[in-house]
Parts: C-alpha cells; sequence; structure tokens
C-alpha cells in the first residue's frame, strides 16, 4: 500500500506539471500506475513463500537461532494466500482504470504530442486498443488466466477436487511471462530533454493553439511588472519566471521496473524447482511394505545422500499409479547416522492411496495382520521429494512440549518419538506430554511398539517423568484394551472419551511452573482451534503456553 | 482426473464472472460512456448469475460445504426444476446471457469468464451431473478423528 501511495504522490506531481499542455486524463492513470505498484510487489514476494526447500534450509540452519523467526516461517502458506488476494484485488482496480484510460485516449488524442498517446488516431475504438496492443492483449490473456487460478484456488475447491487446484496453479508460468510482455510495450514515456524544453515553457513558434503576442501573455500571465533593464520582451530568454522553449519535447520508454521486481524470485524459484527435479530424479529403494489395521500401510525405504530432520515431510510421486500426481506424506521414521533407513505410514483415503496400495501389497493379504513382505522384484519405482520443514521440528526445541495427535495425525510425532529413542541428549527437550485420540482401537497398533519401547527405555534410564503418555479412545461400546500382554503400560493409560483440556493444561500448568511448553496439534481443526484458544489462556502458575500450527489444504 | 467434479468449479467461476459483470456494468453506466445500457444490462444479468449459482449443489461422493445462507436461495432454484437441475441448460443460459456485455469495454471480461463458465460446465458427462439440492435438515458433521 505504501508503494502505491508514493507512486501515486509522484505520478500525480509529475502529470500536473504537464497539465495544461496535455490534457489526457490524469485519475485513471494515477490508479492503474499505482495499482501497478502493488501488482508489482506482490507479484514478486508471493513466489519466495513457495521455496519450500529454501524454507526447510533457513529452519535448520544456524543462521535463524531465534524461535520467533522461525515460527515466522510457519506462516509461509497464508502470507501466500494473502498476497494472493492483494492481486487478485489489485488486479481489479488495474483493469478497470485502463479500461476508463483506453476510452480517454482515444477520445482526448492529443495532437501537440503525437508520441504519448496510446492510440493511433483520433476517436480509435477501444476495443481495438485492447486487443491489437501487446500490453493490451497479455492484459485480456493475464486476466483470464488469473480468473482461472483464482477460482480454482478457494478453500472449497481445494478441499473436494485439489487436482483442479493444483492443475490450474501450474498457469502462473504462463502469467509470469505474459506480465514480462505486458510491461515491455513501452507506453509509458518520460522526457528526455527537461532542460531544454522545461515543464510549462512557451513555443515561440507555435501557430494555431495561442496566438497571441508575447507582451500580452506575459501582462496576463504575470502580474509583477518587469524588472529594470529589460525593455524588450524578446531579452526573456534568461529571465527566471518563464522559459522559451529551445527545442520540441523527446520522449522515451521507461524501463519496465516490473522486470527488476520479478526476476529476482522468479530466478530463485526456477532455481529450486530444477534442483528439486535433479535430487528426486533418483527412485528409493523400498525396503519393506508392511500392512497395518484400519487402512493404514507403512512404507520403508532407503535413499543414498538423504537427510531429514525428524517432523518434516516428504512427496511420494509413482509413476505408475499416476503421471503426474505428487502427495505429502509426514515421515513417521528419519534417517540417523547409524540407520539409514526411513519410512512413511499412509491412510488409505481416495484413490491414488487404494491404487498404491493395490501395487504394493497383493489384495489377499490386506486384511490380514501385520506382515512384512518383501518382493523387491515387483515394486513399482517410487521418487521422492523434499524433505521440507514444518512447524513440528520446533517440539524438541523446546524444554517442555505438549503433542496432541488426532487419528493419523500421530505421524510427525512418531518421527520424534523414533528419535528420542535414539538418542535423547542432544536436544533441549526435557518433558513431553504426548496425547493421542483415536476412534478405533486398532489405530493404537500402528505405534504401540513405538511408544512401549519408549517407555521401556526411560524407566531403564531412571527418567520416568521425561515421556508422559496418554490415549484417548473417543469413541467405544464399553470397556477395550489393546491386546497383547507386552502392551500393558499402554493400557494402563488409556482412557474412554475424549480429553477434557482445561484440566489438562492446568495439570501441565502446575508441573512445569513459570515455563515455556511449546503445543503441538495434528488433528481436525475443532481440536486445533480449542486448543490454540486455550493455550492464549492466561493461568495462574505463570506457565506460557505457545501453540504451534501446521495448516493442512 | 476422471473424479474430479468439473461442476464444482464452473459454479465458482460463474459466481467470479457475475460479479465481475456486475463491476464493469456499475463502470460503465458510472462513467456514461456511449451505448451504457448495455452496462445497465450486465449490472442484472451479474445479479442473475450470482443468484442462481449461490446455492452449492451437492456434490457425488462426501459432504459439501454449504455457502453461508445458502438455504434461502437453495429453495428458490428449487422451484424450477429441470431448468436449474440440468447443467447443460445451465450452460446454454450463462452462454446466451454471456453476448450482449461483450459489446461494450467495460463489460467484455465479464463476458469471456462467463463463456469459461459455461464451457466447463459442458464437462459434465451426460446425465451423470445434476444440481441437486443440499437438504438443509441434514447437520453437517465437522470432521473427526
Amino acid at each position: 500500500m505504501l508503494s502505491a501511495v508514493t507512486d501515486l504522490g509522484s505520478i500525480e506531481s509529475t502529470v500536473s506539471k504537464n497539465l495544461p499542455v496535455v490534457s489526457i486524463h490524469q485519475l485513471g492513470l494515477c490508479l492503474s500506475r499505482a495499482s501497478a505498484s502493488v501488482l508489482n510487489l506482490n507479484c514478486s514476494l508471493i513466489l519466495l513463500p513457495m521455496c519450500r526447500t529454501l524454507l526447510a534450509y533457513l529452519r535448520g540452519s544456524q543462521k535463524v537461532p531465534s524461535r520467533r523467526t522461525r515460527r515466522l516461517l510457519d506462516k509461509s502458506r497464508t502470507f501466500h494466500i494473502t498476497c494472493g488476494v492483494t492481486i487478485c484485488i489489485f488486479s481489479g482496480v488495474h483493469v478497470a482504470a485502463h479500461l476508463v484510460n483506453a476510452l480517454n485516449f482515444s477520445v482526448n488524442y492529443s495532437e501537440d504530442f503525437v508520441e504519448l498517446n496510446a492510440a493511433r488516431y483520433r476517436d480509435e475504438d477501444p476495443r481495438k486498443l485492447l486487443f491489437t496492443t501487446v500490453p493490451g492483449l497479455t492484459g485480456v490473456c493475464m486476466v483470464v488466466v488469473l480468473f482461472l487460478m483464482i477460482t480454482a484456488s478457494t478453500y472449497a475447491i481445494r478441499v473436494s477436487n485439489y487436482d483442479i487446484f493444483w492443475y490450474t496453479h501450474n498457469l502462473f508460468f504462463v502469467f509470469y511471462m505474459l506480465l514480462t510482455l505486458h510491461v515491455s510495450g513501452g507506453l509509458l514515456k518520460y522526457q528526455t530533454n527537461l532542460d531544454t524544453h522545461p515543464p510549462g515553457c512557451i513555443s515561440l513558434n507555435r501557430t494555431s493553439s495561442q496566438n497571441i503576442s508575447l507582451p500580452e501573455y506575459f501582462s496576463e500571465h504575470f502580474h509583477e511588472p518587469f524588472p529594470e533593464g529589460f525593455s524588450k520582451p524578446a531579452e526573456f530568454t534568461q529571465h527566471k519566471f518563464v522559459k522559451i522553449c529551445m527545442e520540441e519535447p523527446r520522449f522515451q520508454a521507461n524501463f519496465p521496473q516490473t522486470w527488476l521486481w520479478i526476476s529476482g524470485p522468479l530466478c530463485l524459484y526456477c532455481a529450486e524447482r530444477l534442483y528439486r527435479y535433479i535430487r528426486s530424479n533418483k527412485p528409493v529403494t523400498i525396503i519393506s511394505v508392511m500392512s497395518h489395521p484400519s487402512d493404514v500401510m507403512e512404507i520403508r525405504m532407503v535413499k543414498e545422500n538423504f537427510k531429514a530432520r525428524p517432523g518434516q515431510y516428504i512427496t511420494l510421486h509413482c509413476p505408475s499409479v499416476s503421471a503426474l500426481e505428487n502427495h505429502p506424506f509426514t515421515l513417521t521414521m528419519c534417517p540417523t547416522e547409524t540407520k539409514a533407513t526411513f519410512g512413511v505410514h499412509l491412510k488409505i483415503v481416495g484413490d491414488w492411496t487404494e491404487r498404491f496400495r493395490d501395487l504394493l501389497l497383493p489384495p489377499s493379504s490386506q486384511d490380514s495382520e501385520i506382515l512384512p513382505f518383501i518382493q523387491s522384484r515387483n515394486y513399482p519405482k517410487l521418487y521422492i521429494d523434499g524433505p521440507f520443514g514444518s512447524p513440528f521440528e520446533e517440539s524438541l526445541n523446546y524444554e517442555v512440549s505438549l503433542c496432541v495427535a488426532g487419528g493419523i495425525g500421530v505421524t510427525p510425532f512418531a518421527s520424534i518419538l523414533n528419535t528420542l529413542l535414539d538418542d535423547w541428549k542432544p536436544y533441549k527437550l526435557r518433558r513431553l506430554y504426548f496425547i493421542w485420540v483415536c476412534r478405533d482401537i486398532q489405530s493404537f497398533r500402528w505405534f504401540a511398539d513405538l511408544l512401549c519401547m519408549l517407555h521401556n527405555k526411560f524407566w531403564q534410564e531412571n527418567r520416568p517423568d521425561y515421556v508422559n503418555i496418554q490415549l484417548y479412545l473417543s469413541q467405544t461400546d464399553g470397556i477395550q484394551k489393546i491386546i497383547g500382554e507386552k502392551y500393558h503400560a499402554l493400557n494402563s493409560r488409556l482412557f474412554i472419551g475424549r480429553p477434557r483440556w482445561k484440566l489438562l493444561f492446568d495439570e501441565i500448568a502446575k508441573y512445569n511452573r513459570g515455563k515455556t511448553v511449546g503445543v503441538f496439534c495434528c488433528g481436525p481443526n475443532s481440536l486445533s482451534k480449542t486448543l490454540h484458544k486455550l493455550s492464549n489462556q492466561n493461568n495462574s502458575y505463570g506457565t506460557r503456553f505457545e501453540y504451534n500450527k501446521e495448516s493442512f489444504s | 482426473m476422471g473424479q474430479i467434479e468439473w461442476a464444482m468449479w464452473a459454479n465458482e467461476q460463474a459466481l467470479a464472472s457475475g460479479l465481475i459483470l456486475i463491476t464493469g456494468g456499475i463502470v460503465a453506466t458510472a462513467g456514461r460512456f456511449t451505448q451504457w445500457y448495455f452496462g445497465a444490462y450486465s449490472i442484472v444479468a451479474g445479479v442473475f448469475v450470482c443468484l442462481l449459482e449461490y446455492p452449492r449443489g451437492k456434490r457425488k461422493k462426501g459432504s459439501t460445504m454449504e455457502r453461508w445462507g445458502q438455504k434461502y436461495m437453495t429453495a428458490v432454484v428449487k422451484l424450477f426444476g429441470p431448468f436449474t437441475r440440468n447443467y447443460y441448460v445451465r450452460a446454454v443460459l450463462h452462454l446466451l446471457l454471456s453476448v450482449p456485455a461483450g459489446f461494450l469495454l467495460a463489460t467484455i471480461l465479464g463476458t469471456a469468464c462467463l463463456a469459461i463458465a459455461s464451457g466447463i460446465y459442458l464437462l459434465c458427462p451426460a446425465g451423470g451431473c445434476a444440481w441437486r439440492a443440499v437438504d438443509a435438515h441434514r447437520a453437517q458433521a465437522p470432521g473427526a478423528a
């Protein structure tokens, strides 16, 4: 907005100097130039949150030590959407202003300054102006592309038909190419010889427009008496009140500022895409595929030079399932120094995951118990892209963390738990509250082994209060238990019904007085909203809850 | 790709085109340019398209996100029976509505956008797509774990 206001101010002052001479309407020009400035800024900024590898690097690097700065990175999607909405609004203003301009350029065609006109002759049909000039035509195409992109990006479409959103959003590249051409038309010009033809100067060889003699002109416009020493008006060439034009004005097109604005981020984004393409070109080697209850499948794989931090996610691309689709999945197990295997847990919802499961697991074994299948010869080629950062990485950097998972939302925390199982000492985390809410008792079996191993490990190391596990079964008919003798520790921490969040927050506040507790939630929106509200409330123990949010779609 | 419900996207596009038509029409009539009565037509057509497209139709699979306050328009749109139910009728209607706005510069974008929406409506498979009213009595249960 600031850029629009300053631009508006500078344009107004430039145009008003020429107002007596050039009578092309100025409000439309001002509005269109101002909105163009805003569009310049937003079109350049909107690409930056999409450089996800760069953001993941910034999140993990030592150059961003402050937690507050890292939390800004959590909001990158919201920033992108805000820029998008701003582009939408100001494009509307820009188009409306230019439509008015087109009309005025044709009606108020100025014969005195032929070069300044956008129209080629008086009363040229403004529709012809729109469609036969480079800026006009590219402008119309850009509006159509923007229309397609914006209508496909609404929340309702993203939630129901993500494909439409994804395929149309890739039109952004066409939009940027058109934008580069749009500003190259050279419509906006500045005067190159201001010293020999200053604004408001009088041209001596004007014939048709001003038929008055010079002294009359001076006496009309300048009330001061002529200073002594000057007797002839012709000697006023050097007078400081008025200047005589030495030569005709010359105009030259402005250098398109837009190229300067968008070239940086566009190059950065292209470099990032190229890097991601090269990095993801090697397929992974699938080690094992396991089927878990409640429609969940686990895949373990290796890839050379793949490093990931706990909490990050990758996207899977399987050409045998779909040539163009990429789907994000959080890593449930990260590669460590000793073990290069990493894994994901996928919930089977939708056609891509169904087809993927049918390729990896023969249909006969899908309903059976957990069984690893080693059929490496028959596995399809799988490519991964990533890892990309997420707010859950921060849970290891708080002294106390509260992690709440709803159903399959447990996956980011599974990688955290795996990391703690490996070695907990390098991290700042000293106490973890882990709350997992599920509808179905069988879902707990996805990570029951991991939880038990973690629990036992901390008991062995005499730190029983490091991890506090609470499992909740939100919908049930009666008392249920996770079947298996070794899950005794989990069964004693299993509660029926939904958690009572207020009591839980009070308890955590009481036992961690004066500390800052990081709250992380991966689950449905209603759960997220409740926790956010509770985190922002004050408590009498001086404990601060910081809510870290992940946004899906 | 085969499971994409194009009608939902066409609905969003038609709603947006209606708003563009209204805006272009206001610019044209306020500026009193030549042939400004096309601008007045554009405002009326825009309002009509917005009202027709405001209630979102029921999805084939899954829950439908209703627009705020759409149940009032749903009752009106349901009254017209097959004229509003069939998406091909809507496609033709939008195409016809968009033509007069194309004569004026201020509303020409509304024409283009409405024509695109009309084209997308034609992508629906024959007989497979129809606008069905979202049942107002069925509570929209929020997704929970």
